[in-house]
């Protein structure tokens, strides 16, 4: 039965025509050279002018040929407001010999080892370009670059994937987001990559799966801890869960273990545990993944032997794991997956050294429960590391504000009282926001907090953290014609932000000027926009 | 010529990208992600196919990596969407849905590759990148633990 019922379900699932014909034209248009892929996730305004750029882009492609049709593809999404990077004195540096000795082809000049070719900034969001060149040809659309970047006093891990390669030059153009809470104030910046891997993770030979018992952890009787301080965007997001962040977070802070000597799990390469004990009546276990850029993936699942337990009732809440780089002594993630629900735990591409899992299993519990994981690795294709600094500009992109205050209706999901029968319920309540800013990348849209935003409705299986602010519908429309804008899915607040206020970015496909904007509309109300300001 | 090709693959893939997609992630609004990503990637790689079972397993196999780059991304710690427009009809094929979601991402891979796309733990295990006996013993689980939950749910005829 389960099989006719399971089928049956799938039956009735097909791609819709519209989202058919939405894939062909983006497979189409990266084909012609556009990049699309994920969707942009921030805005970006660019700090240079524009006559200034077009003599830099000239340049550039006078160098580097190879790399025109980035440059064109560039060029369509931003429009004239490119920001070229010029190295700042120490020139980029590469410890890898073999790319050292190497002469740059005529067609990779100026984009050899590692070079910063454009930045835009928006405030607190950039989009940075760089290249990595092997003549050799080693670096391919699979691979990843990791690293990390450095802003003023902000260090993030680097996962960037190619955005554009040129077989001839060997030349890889990488695209870095960076979001910086505090706003990017236009400091020098320093990337520094360590290498470059296969983003194509694959099973790590035997030890594909393995599975930990509990009773058998290397338990510390008061094991050292450290504390560490949340982000403030983090904690935050956090907070929206209070029952399971409280109990380890005391305002704004997080006490974990304290990493200690690698215990080796055998059988198993690239994973150890590095410490594990009761903190606060609380297990706490972390792993290393050991050697840069092992690219563990972890998987993670729960696994009980005990007849009495009940799937989904007991420790389901209560597992969680943060994950930390201790290298710079900083939480650089924290979320809450449910280990009973085999949540992927830690993926170290993106930077991570240890994850920390921490669980309510009482220790008479630890008997009957293990957690099952999955290991996967990326080949390395390059292992060296390179360094360049460079200056992050910051400037002021043309803009349009609101004219007024703007009222819209806004639709609100209920969740039904039994979901199997009945369809969700929709209703619609006006909402007043009194900031609209629009730009040559997006419009963002805010209004001030009220008490329902303290506290974000959550409703078990399906959460909702999505304001108002964030369910808009917004157009604008120019004489080339009318286009929609869409969320950032980063870039909106969840709850207040420092300055009271719940904001919202959408980003345009493609770059407006504000001054041509004939009409916007949010929900299909015309907002009346002010003139241009700089 | 290559957007006729590109139509010819998207209907010949498509709903079985959508379809592991959804069964994974339960949501339509990240399985209609997920199936932009894999054809986009699909277009970046531009792989030669062996054969058709060749062109199958590749994308299942990527489609579970996006999947996997979806849990990941920052977004989709945070919310899981609603999905209010999902084309179910009957109370079986709603609450068979929440249940799904109950269940382990991993066991949900393998029960759709196993009962829909009627594979081979063998096969499986190519596609996920593990091994027969992992696959054996993750259908295993997946089986029992949804058996529990559909006795629980009073999903008699599921």
């Amino acid at each position: 039965m389960f099989r006719q019922t399971y089928n049956s379900m799938n039956e009735r699932l097909t791609p819709d025509n519209q989202l058919v014909q939405a894939t062909l034209q983006k497979m189409e248009a990266k084909r012609g050279g556009r990049h699309y892929g994920a969707p942009r996730r921030r805005g970006v305004m660019i700090a240079v002018a524009a006559a200034v750029l077009v003599c830099a882009s000239l340049t550039a492609l006078a160098a580097a040929p190879g790399l025109g049709q980035f440059w064109e593809s560039l060029t369509a999404k931003y429009g004239e407001h490119v920001q070229l990077v010029e190295p700042v004195e120490p020139p980029a540096t590469s410890t890898a010999p073999d790319l050292e000795e190497t002469q740059p082809q005529p067609e990779a000049q100026g984009a050899s080892g590692l070079q910063v070719i454009a930045a835009a900034v928006d405030r607190d969001n950039a989009e940075i370009y760089f290249t990595l060149t092997d003549p050799e040809g080693r670096i391919g659309e699979n691979a990843l670059a990791i690293g990390e970047l450095q802003v003023g006093p902000l260090t993030v891990p680097v996962s960037a994937r190619p955005v554009f390669c040129d077989p001839e030059s060997g030349a890889a153009v990488f695209c870095q987001s960076l979001y910086s809470p505090d706003g990017i104030d236009g400091s020098e910046a320093t990337l520094q990559i360590t290498g470059v891997y296969s983003s194509d993770a694959h099973p790590s030979g035997d030890s594909a799966t393995f599975t930990l018992a509990l009773n058998d952890l290397p338990l510390t009787q008061d094991p050292q801890t450290l504390s560490y301080t949340m982000p403030s965007q983090m904690d935050a997001i956090a907070q929206s869960w209070p029952a399971r962040y409280n109990t380890i977070s005391q305002e704004g802070a997080v006490t974990l273990l304290a990493p200690g000597e690698d215990q080796p799990i055998p059988g198993v390469e690239g994973v150890s545990i590095s410490a594990a004990g009761y903190v606060d009546g609380r297990l706490h276990v972390q792993f290393h993944l050991k050697a840069p850029g092992c690219s563990a993936l972890l998987q993670g699942g729960m696994v009980c032997s005990d007849p009495q337990f009940e799937p989904g009732s007991s420790y389901d809440d209560a597992a969680f794991d943060t994950l930390f780089n201790l290298s710079h002594g900083q939480v650089v993630d924290f979320y809450e997956p449910s280990l009973d629900k085999g949540d992927n735990v830690a993926d170290s591409k993106k930077g991570y050294e240890y994850v920390e899992i921490i669980s309510s299993l009482p220790p008479d519990a630890l008997q009957h429960w293990a957690w099952d994981f999955h290991l996967m690795q990326s080949t390395p294709i390059l292992e060296s590391t390179w360094q360049q600094s460079f200056p992050l500009n910051v400037g002021a992109l043309p803009m349009r504000q609101n004219a007024a205050p703007f009222t819209v209706d806004v639709e609100t999901l209920h969740l039904p009282e039994n979901p199997a029968e009945e369809d969700f319920v929709s209703s619609w309540a006006p909402s007043t926001f009194d900031g609209l800013r629009v730009t040559p990348f997006g419009v963002t849209v805010s209004r001030p907090a009220v008490a329902e935003d303290e506290a974000p409705e959550n409703d078990g299986i399906l959460k909702r953290l999505a304001p108002d602010v964030s369910k808009l519908e917004i157009t604008v429309e120019t004489a080339e014609g009318t286009q929609a804008c869409i969320l950032d899915k980063e870039g909106y607040t969840v709850l207040p932000d420092e300055q009271g206020r719940m904001t919202a970015r959408y980003l345009l496909e493609k770059t407006v000027e504000p001054e041509e904007i004939i009409s916007l509309k949010v929900n299909g109300v015309d907002v009346p926009l002010t003139d241009v300001m700089p | 010529m290559k957007v006729r090709r590109d139509e010819e693959i998207v209907a010949r893939q498509g709903p079985r990208v959508y379809r592991l997609a959804f069964a994974q992630l339960r949501s339509k609004a990240d399985a209609e992600d997920v199936f932009q990503e894999v054809f986009l990637r699909y277009v970046e790689k531009l792989p030669e196919f062996e054969s058709p079972e060749h062109e199958k397993a590749w994308f299942l196999r990527v489609t579970l990596n996006c999947c996997r780059s979806l849990w990941r991304s920052a977004w989709h710690k945070r919310s899981v969407p609603l999905d209010e427009n999902l084309p179910f009809e009957t109370r079986d094929q709603w609450g068979l849905h929440q249940e799904l979601l109950r269940l382990p991402k991993k066991y949900r891979a393998v029960l759709h590759l196993f009962y829909w796309e009627d594979m081979s733990t063998a096969e499986i295990a190519k596609v996920t990148g593990s091994t027969p006996a992992a696959v054996r013993k993750q259908l295993e689980r997946a089986r029992g633990m949804m058996k529990e939950l559909i006795e629980k749910e009073g999903l008699g005829n599921v």
